[in-house]
């Protein structure tokens, strides 16, 4: 279940938006929030930094129990008025959002750093798009 | 979600058991379940060709995770499952790598046998299944955000998908 992740810092996330941008954030209640890269709270402390210093307008917040699942995205029925997702998964499920929305531009707040091998960590490759 | 693929077929897996062994079969419920790995169709379905085939089967267990080591710890100490497990001669474990490595860091002094491996990240849909996306750098395969069937990545990387039994 748990792939190793680490938050983006917001000052490196924060670049990313314009005043006035519809913005809707999307977060993982599974390995990300059980790291502090995601989950509801740290979607909420994100949105209102947004808001407070850069001026955008959050359209959406959606807490998926795990991002990585299509289905769930789905059922959500996120909105499509946005010029923005921020993305608080995994790559993986930044994955299911860029290919739900091919032509939008997706942020990854979050970095994915491996595959957990006992004491270990096996890196992944990063996707096209995201910040490795 | 973890792509978990496997290393071994059916017959392999035999030849790891004795016939003397008392065998616990280990599924994790998540990830492994996902790639039709584990999950509790597919521990039956290895429990009962081992069971027909001769083998001790004394414990089919369906853990929530098999990657956190409390849920594995449970089993020795909880007075439902101690027993058993103390009695156990083998486990055979059907989760990812690091489900496994979790294990046999518990269980040190029995024979823990291996299935799955774990090949990266993958996103998983009903109608697609789970799909290979972010993978592992040491398998030389590119990340997509279509991602690989398992079947592909099976093949691509000389391993097999699916249900051992």
């Amino acid at each position: 279940m748990v792939c190793a992740v680490k938050a983006i810092p917001y000052e490196k996330i924060k670049e990313h938006f314009k005043e006035g941008e519809k913005v809707s954030i999307i977060t993982c209640n599974t390995c990300t929030r059980s790291q502090e890269a995601g989950g509801a709270k740290m979607m909420e402390k994100m949105a209102e930094c947004l808001v407070t210093e850069v001026g955008v307008e959050i359209i959406e917040e959606i807490v998926l129990t795990i991002g990585c699942n299509v289905d769930y995205l789905d059922h959500a029925k996120p909105k499509i008025d946005f010029d923005k997702i921020l993305c608080l998964g995994c790559w993986a499920g930044w994955s299911v959002i860029k290919r739900k929305f091919p032509d939008k531009t997706i942020i990854a707040g979050v970095r994915t750093l491996g595959v957990p091998f006992g004491t270990k960590m096996k890196s992944v490759v990063a996707p096209k798009g995201v910040e490795s | 979600m973890i792509v978990v693929l496997r290393e071994l077929d059916y017959e392999q897996l035999k030849e790891k058991l004795d016939s003397q062994d008392r065998i616990v079969i280990w599924s994790c419920n998540d990830c492994t379940k996902y790639c039709d790995l584990g999950g509790r169709k597919n521990l039956n379905g290895l429990a009962d060709a081992l069971e027909k085939d001769g083998f001790n089967v004394i414990r089919r267990e369906l853990v929530g995770v098999s990657c956190q080591p409390n849920l594995i710890r449970e089993r020795t100490r909880h007075p439902s499952t101690k027993e058993i497990f103390d009695d156990a001669t083998a486990i055979v474990v059907l989760a990812c790598t690091d489900g496994y490595l979790k294990v046999q860091r518990v269980f040190r002094k029995k024979k823990v046998i291996s299935v799955g491996v774990s090949v990266g990240l993958g996103t998983y849909s009903e109608k697609d299944g789970m799909r290979l996306v972010i993978p592992l750098e040491e398998t030389g395969l590119k990340p997509s955000v279509k991602g690989l069937s398992l079947e592909e990545v099976a093949k691509k990387l000389d391993l097999k998908a699916g249900p051992i039994a």
